[in-house]
Parts: structure tokens; sequence; C-alpha cells
């Protein structure tokens, strides 16, 4: 370092300094800072990459080869934008602007490299293990065990490094963008952590420790707050210190900093029941949600508004600054998301909208337009500085704006129109009462179209990605031989210090707050509180209150073989586009069949309700079609199903059950207190699995299907989609049969015997 | 350029400065709004338990469906009345449209079998007679994967459909094997599989009063509905 240059960097100006204190001098580090930079740009190809290709193979199912299907996919897209993309464009901001804000170098430079090197050997992972089915079928949450307890240690290792800079900092005061930082480090520790909790059943294979309605409730609080900890507050963060950066004018109010900061961070957390509005969550779980996210609507707007008023006497500039562009474009994506958030969580809203397009044209507005064009922003006006040279081309930045901007417009429009269609679609009944459109995959059909459109859309998104990886690249290649230091200057902190002006006017001036920034560790400590305090009021009673699941005396743990066919369908995905949650419309119990209950789900480990439905709901699936359907439909679905858009699985009728691993699923499942009998204990669940295989695999065959299917995993898969949500059908009687053997096989002729009802 | 009367504040982080400006008064007020909004729901739903929940919402709506649909709900038809009009030819072609788009996948183009039964025999396994096969078509067989069609088809789509199974009678398109019980032609059934229903009402289609009649319950409430779905 000493033997390189030394410039000053020019932002360092502004730093107050009390008079005749002593300057100190130091280094930024901002190799990491590159090295971030550079992760952001790649895996924002590879995650939009496969998301193009998921959304190609919605539109031509043949695209869908061999393993490689959008079931297996989809969660790789998912977790390479937001971890990948989103996750290493938060780094690079952070890693920046906090030197910057705190004045001072990062905390430990082994910490930062074991950071960046960390977090890019998870995502590898991720990328080597989620499209060969190593998942636990939570979403966004699927990576096994092993990785999340290496993004637990990585993600400490982040906390450390920035707590420990804020330590050694030689800013007096802590700036909104370091608030925001903190909650983000904090948030999405608590949440991954309790989400995450899981009994492991093998090196990679794990399954969550809560059941049914619980593990939705967890999984939704995580998931909802995963959008909030880790795609928006830490981007309002960077908001904050590149938007008055390359507009050069002061933030537009510090209040309401304040209150929008504290909101949101309280806020937030209950919000997430609004993502099973209507499922077999409690009534209240589901109307706190609601009115939590209603009240999101102006914190979140508060962001916008301290972001786009910045802009005051700089919108001259934005005419002219690529960066500046990106900026009020994100800024405006993000108002549009966060006023659509509330809408949707409105019940009446939702129950057109979810399991639809229209979430996913929620999220890529948010993501494309707010996650996206604040990373890039700030990628171009990072991108000088980093590598100490010219942008290579502003032309191609602006272009890659429109770009970008036509792109996200040509996906959204198509992705709300499909949402509404479907959604009514569904909903829809003719004159006498029937289903208008019973067929599912009418409703599927209809969508071609606007599916065929958002690829133009994503392509035209990913184009513009593509020239800024150029543009980056070219501008890289422009550097010096050798870096420059980048040197900051600020006087150190006098611990001698003292409050004397503590706290300045009344209340509403806020001087209590500056109280607060200067003292570093009751900041985070608030700052934990308001994030924990918030989401306890609503787990505890989630977890505590019995009445939230009415027990149902009917419902079975499954038996050994369907446990095994459970873990094919997590496997290969099945819950990105099927739910297994009919809601209590008529509309859904005329399509699926009684609406689903709680106590129904108390042996699901993990829940499979979905969030999607590109195909039908599946709780009522168990016993609706003969067993050959199915084994005709894993083959080729739409030879069974016209214009189904389904990927064939064939390979499940000939590959071989992992027969072995069936008593261990039982094991893991019995410790986490499923009630399975001695039956199925200790070595003997592989033999009643056999047998009850045997029984389907003949039923099979005598309906004239293929033989030698009794080994295949179809027939675990079978079994498991033939015993869903028929547990209620069983009468009493036949219960008692089975009574003293809770975990005996449900065998075939049991299940055919529960699910006639009362037809015929 | 900022308003005069804008105070900078003396913070100065990196060279960003910030305003202190107030509130703006719309977005205090909003914010106000949605909090009491928030909660005047919250109270109104699950503290007082004055508005419907869920359940009691889809109750009604059940309710009201099953009022407003009654005139179409599947008639409980007998052996004549199926007979009356099974023999027309265009309800037959009516109907093999039918049965090519829904009713081919599982039991065969030419109705041969395949998931389900061959349809070109003799054998019967929910029973031949014509009454039986109305109402199978329309209630299906939950344990065999047989959907309930009347969920789907409408009460002249299921006869005309019913006329078109009726018509492939004794064809005996090589297919699947017999299955079931065979039966003596024209509705003499050599071993009835289950007592006849013969039904002794003569259910007038689609008026509302002859639905109670029908045994199975083939009106679409919900459990019936579901029954059939499973």
């Amino acid at each position: 370092m000493s033997n390189s240059a030394v410039v000053t960097d020019p932002a360092a100006t502004g730093s107050s300094s009390p008079p005749g204190s002593r300057l100190e001098r130091f280094v930024y580090d901002d190799a990491v800072v590159r090295a971030f930079a550079a992760a952001t740009v790649v895996w924002a190809i590879v995650g939009m990459l496969v998301g193009l290709i998921i959304a190609s193979q919605l539109a031509f199912p043949v695209l869908n080869v061999g393993f490689l299907h959008f079931g297996r996919l989809r969660p790789l897209h998912t977790n390479a934008v937001i971890f990948a993309f989103a996750g290493n464009a938060i780094f690079t901001g952070v890693y920046y602007s906090s030197q910057r804000l705190l004045k001072a170098r990062m905390f430990s430079d082994k910490i930062s490299w074991f950071h960046f090197w960390g977090w890019q050997a998870i995502i590898v992972s991720a990328a080597l293990t989620l499209p060969f089915g190593i998942t636990t079928g939570k979403e966004y949450a699927e990576l096994e065990w092993p990785i999340d307890i290496a993004i637990a240690v990585v993600w400490v290792a982040f906390a450390i490094n920035l707590f420990g800079t804020i330590y050694k900092r030689r800013e007096r005061h802590l700036y909104v963008a370091i608030w925001f930082y903190i909650s983000c480090i904090i948030a999405v520790a608590v949440l991954h952590i309790f989400n995450s909790l899981e009994v492991p059943a093998g090196p990679l294979k794990s399954y969550s420790l809560y059941a049914g309605l619980q593990d939705a409730f967890m999984q939704w609080w995580y998931g909802h707050n995963a959008v909030a900890f880790f795609l928006t507050t830490p981007f309002l963060g960077l908001m904050y210190y590149f938007m008055p950066k390359a507009a050069d004018r002061p933030v537009f109010s510090y209040k309401l900093s304040i209150l929008h900061f504290w909101s949101l961070v309280f806020i937030y957390m209950w919000a997430g029941p609004h993502h099973l509005h209507y499922t077999a969550l409690p009534e209240w779980a589901s109307t706190l949600g609601m009115v939590f996210s209603v009240m999101l609507w102006m914190p979140s707007w508060g962001g916008m508004i301290n972001g786009l008023l910045t802009l005051r006497g700089a919108w001259n500039k934005v005419t002219d600054d690529p960066v500046l562009k990106f900026f009020v474009a994100g800024v405006t994506f993000y108002g549009m998301s966060t006023f659509e958030g509330p809408m949707l969580s409105i019940k009446a809203v939702n129950s057109l909208s979810h399991y639809t397009d229209w979430t996913i044209a929620h999220v890529h507005s948010g993501a494309l337009g707010w996650n996206g064009f604040i990373s890039f922003g700030m990628l171009y006006w990072l991108a000088p500085r980093l590598f100490q040279t010219k942008l290579h081309s502003k032309k191609l930045a602006e272009l890659h704006f429109w770009l970008g901007t036509v792109g996200i417009l040509l996906y959204i429009i198509p992705m709300y129109t499909a949402g509404v269609t479907q959604g009514l679609m569904w909903r829809a009944f003719d004159e006498t009462g029937r289903l208008q459109y019973p067929d599912f995959v009418e409703t599927v059909t209809k969508l071609m179209p606007m599916y065929y459109l958002r690829i133009v859309g994503g392509t035209l998104f990913f184009a513009g990605v593509l020239l800024a990886a150029y543009n980056l690249l070219k501008t890289w290649q422009a550097r010096p031989a050798v870096y420059a230091d980048v040197v900051g200057e600020a006087p150190a902190l006098d611990p001698a210090w003292t409050d004397d002006h503590a706290v300045e006017g009344g209340f509403f001036s806020y001087g209590w707050h500056r109280v607060w920034e200067r003292k570093s560790l009751l900041f985070i400590v608030l700052t934990a509180l308001a994030i924990i305090s918030a989401s306890l009021f609503e787990i505890l009673p989630t977890f505590l209150i019995k009445s939230n699941i009415p027990t149902i005396a009917s419902v079975k743990p499954y038996s050994p073989l369907e446990l095994a066919g459970r873990q094919i369908y997590i496997a290969e995905g099945c819950y990105n586009c099927h739910s297994q949650m009919v809601r209590p419309f008529r509309a859904e119990t005329e399509r699926y069949g009684e609406y689903s209950k709680p106590g129904e789900f108390v042996y699901d480990h993990p829940f499979q309700w979905g969030s999607r439905r590109i195909g039908p709901d599946l709780h009522r699936v168990g016993g609706k079609y003969p067993s050959l359907w199915h084994v005709r439909h894993m083959e080729a679905p739409a030879t069974v199903t016209k214009d189904s858009i389904m990927p064939p699985f064939p390979w499940l009728l000939t590959d071989e059950l992992d027969w072995p691993y069936v008593q261990k699923n039982v094991d893991v499942m019995a410790m986490l207190g499923v009630p399975y009998g001695e039956n199925v204990l200790e070595g003997k669940a592989e033999a009643v699995a056999h047998i009850q295989a045997k029984e389907i695999a003949e039923t099979i065959e005598k309906d004239g299907g293929p033989k030698g299917l009794e080994g295949k995993k179809i027939i675990a898969l079978i079994a498991y989609l033939q015993r869903l949500g028929t547990d209620i059908q069983q009468k009493p009687e036949a219960k008692a049969a089975v009574k003293g053997v809770p975990a005996g096989p449900v065998t075939q002729a049991e299940t055919h015997a529960a699910a006639p009802g009362g037809a015929l | 350029m900022a308003d005069k009367d804008e105070r900078l504040l003396e913070h100065n982080y990196d060279g960003i400065q910030e305003y202190d400006n107030p509130l703006p008064g719309w977005w205090t007020a909003l914010f106000w709004l949605t909090i009491v909004f928030a909660g005047g729901y919250y109270g109104y739903y699950q503290i007082l338990g004055m508005g419907e929940n869920r359940y009691q919402e889809y109750e009604n709506e059940i309710k009201e469906a099953d009022v407003k649909y009654a005139q179409f709900k599947l008639p409980d038809l007998s052996d004549s009345e199926v007979k009356a009009f099974a023999g027309d030819k265009a309800t037959i072609d009516k109907g093999a449209a039918i049965f090519k788009e829904r009713c081919a996948v599982c039991h065969g183009d030419k109705g041969e079998g395949k998931i389900g039964p061959n349809l070109t025999d003799n054998a019967w396994i929910h029973g031949g007679k014509p009454g039986q096969v109305f109402k199978t078509i329309g209630n299906g067989v939950g344990s065999k994967g047989m959907p309930a069609w009347r969920l789907t088809l409408k009460t002249d789509e299921i006869k005309a459909a019913s006329s078109f199974v009726l018509s492939l009678r004794n064809t005996n398109v090589a297919g699947k094997a017999p299955q079931g019980v065979v039966e003596a032609d024209e509705a003499a059934p050599v071993a009835a599989p289950a007592p006849a229903p013969a039904p002794v009402a003569v259910p007038a289609p689609a008026t509302p009063a002859a639905d109670p009649a029908a045994a199975p319950a083939p009106a679409p409430t919900p459990a019936a509905a579901e029954a059939g779905k499973i």
C-alpha cells in the first residue's frame, strides 16, 4: 500500500472536524468492493439467464429437458437473483459506503474476504444442489442444512465486520444508511436461523422442525421479511448514500428518515401472514397481516419521498446522467411496488390475485425495477471510482437504462394481464352455476400469448444486463496498472467528548434520536428489539394457542411409502406450480373439493401449500384419478391432458426408489413428534412400504398399465398423491380399524374405501 | 433549488447533508389514516366479531348458489326416461363429440378402454341400465377416478354422453378385457351388482321440486360436490 500513489477521496472533504483535533489518515478497502461488484454482475447474468430459461419453459414446455425442468430450476432462479445478484449488490454498496460514512477502513480485511469467498461458495453450492433435487422445499429457503449453516456463519462474519467498523468509526453519529444496514443484518440473521430450524435426515437432506400451519406461518414470516430486510431496507440504505452522492443534493428530510425507518422496521415484521389469506391460517393472524401491511404503505413511501425529493433542484441532471435515471426509475418502481403490496394484502384483492401471475408481476416490478435499477445505477456510479478511470461508455449505460425500462414494462404488463385473466377464469361460473372453465388447463393455455410477451420483456432486460457487463468490463480494462490507495482523513473520536448538548429541543425536533445515533450499541439493540418484539407478538400466539389448529381425529401420519413419495414431490419442486390449499370459495370447492382445514397438515414437515398455481391445486387429488392415470400423466402429461405445460417425469417410472431411505424418513419424522407406531420403527418401515407398493403396482397392472413398477419412484409418488387430502373422508368406524396401529400403511383398498364419501 | 426557509442540518456524512424539513402533511395524515383503519378493521372483525369470517362468508355463498342454481341440478332419470332420448341420432352424435373431448382419454377413442374400462362389451361395473349409465356419468365414481361430470357438463350434455355410451354397447371393439358383471342386453341384468335404484317418482327434469328425490344427492351441495371430486 505504502508504495502506491495516494489520492485523497474527494468526497471525504465534508467531514466536520472540531478544530485542533488530530486528523487520522486511513486507506479505504476498495479491493473487496471491486470483488463484490464483479460478483454482482456475474450473478446477475446467471440468475436472469435462468429466469429467461424457466420463462421459456412455461411458454414452450418442450424445453423441460430431463431433470432440468421448471420445478427444479425455478428455485435456482429465485435464489440466484435474490441472494447472489441482490446480495452481492448489497455487499458492494455496504462495503463501499460504510467505510466512508463511518470514516474507517472495514474492521478486518480477513473477515471481508472470508465474507466474499464464503458467500460465493454458498451460491455455487446452491447451483450444485438445487438442480439435483436437493432442497428443503421451502420457498426462498430451499438450501439444505449444511448450506444453511454456512449462510449463518458467513452472515455472522458480515455482522462482526460491519459492527466492528461501527465500533472503530471516526464519525460520531450513524447516518440513516447505516441504520438500514443494521436492520438488514439483524433481521436476516433472525429470520434465517429460525425459519431454517430443521432436523437432518442425511448429509444433504433435512426436514423442517415445524409442521403444517406453523411451518407455513414461519416460512412466510421469513419469506415476507426476506423481501423486507434483504430486498428493501439494505437497498434503502444504498439509496440514502448513492442518490445524494450522485445528485450532489442534501437529503430531503432527516425527520422523515427517522420516522419511516422505525415504522418500517417495526411494522414490516407483522405483515407476513398476508401471504396466507384464506388458507388454513387462523383468521386473526391473517387479519393482522393485512392491517399491518396497509400501515406499511406510508412508511415505505417515506423512503420514496426522501429519495425523489432529494432530487429537487437536480432534475436537470437526470436528463444527462444515466446513474440518476436508474435511481429515479428505481425509486419510482419502489413506490409502485409498495403501494401495490398493501393493496394485494387486502383480503378481497388477494382472493383474486393469490396463486396467479399478478404476484409474479408484483415481484418483478420490485426486483427488476427497484433492486435491479438501484444496483445498476450504483455500479455505474462506482465503476469510475473503483477502477479509477472514466466509465467506458455513458451512451451504452443510457441504452441499458432504456432497454431495462422497456423490458420491465413488457414483462410486468403481460403478467398483470395474465394474473387478472387467470384469477377471473378460476372463479367464473356459467348461467347454470357450473364452473365456466372446469378444465384447469384452459386457464393456462389462455395465458400463452402473455408468456411469449414476457420472454420478450425478459430478453430486453437481460440484453441490458449484458451491455452493463460489457461496459463495466471495458471500464475495468482501462484501469491503472496499480490502483492508487484511496485515503480518508478524519479526526479520531474524542473519548473525552461529553453529551453537553445531549437532547436539543423538544420531542419533535428529534434531539433524542441524535443521542441514539451516537450510541451505536444502543441503536443496534433498539433495532433488534423492534424486530424481535414485533415477531414474537405473532409467533408466540401461533405456536401457543391450541384453538388455532382444531385436531381432526381421522388425520393420520403418512405411511412410510407415502412419506417417501412426499420427498419425491419436494425434490422435483412440485410446489413451485401446485398448491395444496383449497380456499373456502365456492369456485374452489367446486373445482377441487372441500376446503382445507388446519388440522389436516399437522404431520406435514415441511408444509407444501405453495404460492402459485401454474397447475391445479392438489390438496384433494387423493383418489381423484386412478393410479394408472398418474402413471400415464407423469410419463407424458400432454397425452393425458391436452395442452398441459407440465414437464414429463418419465424417469420416475424407471428409477428405483431409494428404499433404505424409507426408514430414515420415518425415523426423522418420529423424532419430530409424528406419532409413528412400533410397526414402522426399528427397521420395519421398508417392509411395510413394500406391501403398499405391491398393492399399488398390482392395481396399475390390473388396470392395463405397465408391469414391474413396484420398486420404482412413481409408486411412492402415487401413494402420496392418492393419500393427499383423503384423511378427513375417513369414517370414524373405518378409523377404528387402524386405531391400534397409528402408522399402519394406508393400503390402496383403504384409500378407496375412504374416498368415495357419498358419491354413489 | 431548495426553498429559502429550508434549514440544512449541520450533519455531514461523507459530504451528504440533510434538510430539517418537516414531515409532509399528506404523508402524516395518510399514515394516521391507515393506523385508524387498521385498528378499526381489526376491532370490527377480530375483537367485536361483527364482520363475517371467511367460513361464514363461504356458507353464505353456498346457500345463495343452492337457491340460485337449483333448477340446473342433475335430475334423477329412470331407465325409460333415458331410453326416450338415448336412441336419437342427433343426440348420439352430440354425445360422440363430448366423448371424444372428455372421455376418450381414459376410455379410448372408440370406448375400447384405457385407464378406464372397455365400454364396448356388455360387462358393467356400475350397472349398464340406461338410468345407471346416466347416473354414473353424472355423479362419477370417486374411488375409481371417474369424475362427476355434472360439475362440468350441463344436463343436456350428460344426456348426450349417456346416449353415446349406451350406443357403444356390444360393439365389441378390441381393447381392455371385460370388467364387472355381464348383463343381458336391454336392461335385464343377469346379476345386478347393486339394488336397482328403480326410482318411482318421475322427476320432471329441470324442475327444482324433483331434486330432493334424487337419492345420491346429485345436487351440487358442497358435501356432494367434494365427494364427487374425490
